[in-house]
């Protein structure tokens, strides 16, 4: 500790003009206020001036010292005056460290110091134009370490001219390349959700850095403790303690990358939210946290039937064709982004092996997308503005067929074909723009005249949101208690199926009939509809819920409806679900399960498609549990097999 | 004890295939001062700097007073003192300066006896080393090195570049610090005249290797120069086996016969030389160190006509 005082209290010394040099910068803005230009907003300027001369001299000073202190006597061969002392290799090291920071940070504190012991307490307020908080304060000593440790190193790369330089360069471009991917990889895997964050992003970065900056330190300790005077040896020894650092850094942070997203279904804990189903077929999408992961979810999509799956590096925004044998979505394409623009990706899902294909088309903005009923095409709407559709006989290189540019709309905007040539654009309100005001067109695109032409107008104020059957045929339209049927071309109203229903969903049925829930007084209700009646034939009380989930039709005529008591998604709540299998021909409950709930809800919400009617489709047979497992019910036997999870 | 020891000491840089320093062993005996001699580029700093700890050999191991030095060189430095080749304290740091810093790393430290040996040097303790001559920051360099009463003094090359009045200085600081506490001493320098003087035992570096490491009075008394005249043979230069009985580091043949260098020099092997038939007007004479070393460091061994 003597030889490290020593060491830091010489360097000091050396360098005390600098000392004076910045106590006097900091004193010139005092005498702002006599400067005519500047009266009135003196003491701002003054405030700035201080912070910036300071702020220039924690960053320019670490810099040049780091580049010069060490490497400066390794270079010029005057480290052997401390080498020929009694001094520890760590006096050295740790004496030329401590004095830079301190003639650094002291440097800095000095210029501020005169504003500071003139303005009192108040030079901390940002309100009255002062120096704000003293958090920057706080930091300058971590910041001014890092600045000093990297102006070492590469200084002692560049100036010590030893071979090792080369492999300085590569090493450095493949770890920055590694660290960054992986944690891009874990980013985008969710194993550090900022939204569920315990500790400030600060606190994380200071985390991720920390590493960093004890690698540097052993580096530059190692470089003067075993090269000594030596040049060459000492840069060998830097680099080498720095790259092999490095690497004990990156190789695992690489190694939690793959394995975090080597996950496969079956390490799916929990399913969250719920499953999206393809329209035909045992496809569903589904994600989830994954098992010893952290916070990672994953998505992927997976057959019920086989297990077959595709991992989907993406936000799980699926489109299906018609058959469900084909699926396209977006993949990231940003470093750090999670939203869903990136490159298409296409797959045939009716392959032994799925695998998908990624197009070169790329978007930079988030965008509706649907495909066709045959899967041939694909469309989106960018901006909502450029409603574009492309031939996908070549998936990875779809090629334009048609792009229209679309009036302006007060209301989103979704998709859905009707036929392979025929493309509508619904209007869309969301949650959280329920006011918008002014028009909101249906649009109707002909594929092969490339005519696109209004079919119905909403006022956005009363537009309910709406869903398309799977024919596109009709569409129902939902706004608060108010469920509607209308024509799937114009929006025209066909029949109001329910206005007393909290939280009214509904399902087409086979046989043209539909199905309603909903609570009303504390109760689950089932109405059943023909298409061609305006009230219901049949209302079912299903017994006290404050919510109800719709399923499909689980076998001929027999339609699963789960009942919860409690209206929030907690474990009380989770575990509380009843499922009922109602028979709508007469309205017979046929029995109950205790913590099942549709896993298909309601479509995932971006999704302005609903499931085609279909008795005993696979999906229909499909079931959360409490744990958030994916079960497969057998109607018949009530039997239930868990396909993934089940471990939350 | 051996206050200096070298081990097989292999000294290699970078992709040079031929080491610097090429399996060296030698040793110091306590009170000894021992001349290091060699060509420029001999490796003679480059083993300095081995023996100090300031470089880890590609091979073998130094110790200084018992102790490996690569691995307790701290402690071992509180008993040493050097002057290296190169200046090479901070040039803004006056002597005084310098004297104050050490003090404060050193277990004892003799400040005074620094600046009273910059008086008798001449040298001012105010002046910022980087503003001395460099003869003054040899001499700046020598009464730090001796403020600490230092077991072991290492010199390398100290009075490199320096005029005869600053080496004169130096040299008799150094005999005086000698007379009065029988330190070690590692020199090397190219003052062999100066170093003479001094030395009691010698080593020379050449191509890597140290060829030669005696004491002084025994490497005196084996080298002579021999000159004779040649009338075995009507040619001067054919001169034929009378050399025979001695190792000949060098031969010359002059206008006036012949003049030899011979490495195991015997009163009776000359006695026997000039009894030999041709061999005419034999002397020999005693070789200074400085021609010693040029004898065998300086060309290659052969006979050579002048």
């Amino acid at each position: 500790m003597k030889g490290t005082l020593a060491v830091a209290a010489r360097e000091i010394a050396e360098r005390k003009l600098l000392f004076l040099g910045a106590l006097v910068a900091g004193l010139l803005p005092l005498g702002f206020p006599l400067l005519p230009v500047l009266r009135g907003n003196s003491r701002d300027a003054r405030s700035v001036a201080v912070l910036l001369l300071a702020a220039t001299i924690a960053v320019a000073f670490p810099l040049v010292l780091g580049a010069t202190i060490l490497v400066g006597d390794i270079a010029q061969k005057r480290l052997g005056f401390y080498f020929s002392r009694p001094l520890p290799a760590a006096s050295i090291w740790a004496g030329k460290l401590l004095g830079s920071l301190l003639i650094s940070v002291g440097c800095a504190f000095l210029a501020a110091a005169p504003v500071i012991f003139v303005e009192g307490e108040s030079a901390f307020s940002s309100d009255t134009g002062g120096l704000g908080s003293r958090g920057p304060l706080v930091l300058a000593l971590p910041g001014v370490l890092v600045l000093f440790l990297l102006a070492h190193v590469v200084a002692s790369m560049a100036r010590l001219r030893s071979a090792w330089i080369v492999l300085d360069f590569i090493l450095a471009v493949v770890f920055a390349v590694a660290i960054a991917l992986s944690l891009r990889s874990l980013f985008l895997a969710g194993v550090w959700d900022l939204d569920e964050m315990k500790h400030p992003p600060e606190t994380i970065a200071w985390w991720l850095t920390a590493p960093i900056i004890a690698a540097l330190l052993a580096a530059s300790y190692v470089q003067v403790a075993d090269g000594r005077t030596d040049a060459r040896r000492s840069h060998g020894a830097l680099s080498a303690t720095l790259w092999g650092l490095m690497a004990l850094l990156a190789l695992p942070l690489a190694g939690l990358a793959w394995w975090v997203n080597a996950a496969t279904p079956k390490d799916v804990i929990a399913i969250e939210g719920g499953i999206q189903s393809a329209p035909r077929g045992s496809w569903v999408v589904l994600a989830g946290k994954v098992r010893s992961r952290g916070a990672a979810g994953a998505v992927f999509l997976y057959d019920t039937a086989s297990g077959r799956y595709v991992k989907l590096h993406g936000s799980g925004e699926v489109a299906f064709s018609a058959d469900g044998a084909r699926a396209a979505w977006f993949e990231e394409k940003g470093f750090f982004e999670r939203k869903r623009n990136g490159a298409l990706q296409i797959a045939s899902l009716d392959s032994a092996k799925p695998v998908s294909i990624g197009s070169d088309l790329q978007t930079d903005a988030w965008m509706p997308f649907v495909l066709s009923p045959s899967g041939r095409r694909f469309a989106a709407l960018e901006g909502d503005k450029v409603l574009s559709v492309y031939d996908l006989a070549d998936p990875a290189h779809p090629k334009q067929l048609v792009a229209v540019k679309l009036p302006a709309s007060a209301v989103s905007r979704r998709l859905s074909f009707s036929g392979e040539s025929s493309l509508r654009v619904l209007p869309m309100i969301f949650r959280n723009d329920p006011g918008a005001t002014g028009n909101a067109e249906m649009l109707e695109l002909d594929i092969p005249s490339k005519k696109i032409q209004p079919t119905g107008r909403f006022d956005s104020a009363v537009l309910p949101r709406l869903r398309a059957s799977a024919d596109g045929s009709r569409l129902i339209g939902v706004r608060e208690t108010r469920l509607t049927l209308r024509d799937g071309r114009t929006g025209a109203l066909l029949a109001v199926l329910s206005e007393d229903l909290e939280n009214p969903r509904l399902r087409f049925l086979s046989g043209g009939r539909i199905a309603v829930t909903g609570v009303a007084d504390g109760k689950g209700i089932l109405k059943i509809f023909l298409e061609s009646e305006r009230t219901p034939s049949r209302a079912i009380e299903l017994g006290p819920a404050a919510n109800v989930v719709l399923g499909g039709e689980i076998a001929p005529g027999r339609v699963a409806v789960a009942l919860n008591p409690f209206r929030s998604n907690d474990e009380t709540a989770r575990k509380a679900w009843k499922l009922a299998v109602v028979d709508v021909t007469d309205g017979n409950v046929d029995s109950h399960f205790s913590g099942l709930v549709p896993a298909d809800r309601f479509s995932w919400w971006f999704s302005p498609i609903l499931s085609p009617a279909e008795a005993g489709s696979p999906a229909s047979k499909l079931f959360l549990d409490a744990d958030g497992a994916l079960v497969r019910l057998d109607p018949a036997s009530g039997k239930q097999e868990i396909l993934l999870g089940g471990k939350r | 004890m051996s206050v200096v020891e070298a081990r097989r000491l292999l000294v290699r840089y970078g992709g040079n295939p031929k080491p610097t320093l090429e399996e060296i062993s030698f040793s110091i005996p306590r009170g000894s001062v021992y001349a290091l001699l060699g060509r420029n580029g001999a490796g003679k700093s480059s083993l300095v700097r081995c023996l100090l700890g300031q470089q880890k050999p590609a091979a073998g191991s130094c110790f200084l007073l018992g102790e490996d030095v690569w691995k307790n060189r701290a402690r071992l430095m509180a008993k040493v003192g050097v002057v290296p080749e190169d200046p090479d304290a901070p040039p803004s740091m006056t002597a005084r300066q310098l004297s104050a810093f050490c003090a404060k790393v050193y277990p004892s430290w003799d400040a005074p006896s620094v600046e009273a040996r910059l008086a008798r040097f001449g040298v001012p303790a105010g002046t910022p080393y980087g503003s001395l001559s460099k003869g003054q920051r040899a001499l700046v360099a020598l009464a730090l090195s001796l403020a600490s009463s230092p077991e072991l003094l290492v010199l390398d090359d100290p009075t490199l570049g320096l005029d005869a009045v600053a080496r004169r200085a130096f040299f008799e600081e150094l005999v005086g610090e000698l007379a009065d506490r029988g330190t070690t001493v590692l020199l090397t320098s190219h003052d062999l005249a100066g170093v003479e003087s001094m030395a009691t035992r010698v080593g020379m570096l050449k191509g890597g290797r140290l060829i030669l490491d005696e004491d002084l009075e025994t490497l005196k008394g084996r080298f002579r120069r021999l000159r004779y005249a040649n009338e075995a043979t009507e040619d001067p230069t054919n001169y034929g086996q009378e050399l025979s009985d001695f190792d000949a580091v060098r031969v010359k043949v002059r206008g006036w016969g012949i003049e030899a260098v011979v490495s195991n020099y015997g009163d009776e092997s000359f006695a026997k030389f000039t009894a030999l038939e041709g061999v005419m007007d034999a002397e020999a004479s005693a070789l200074s160190l400085e021609e010693i070393f040029l004898a065998v460091v300086g060309e290659p061994a052969g006979k050579e006509r002048a």
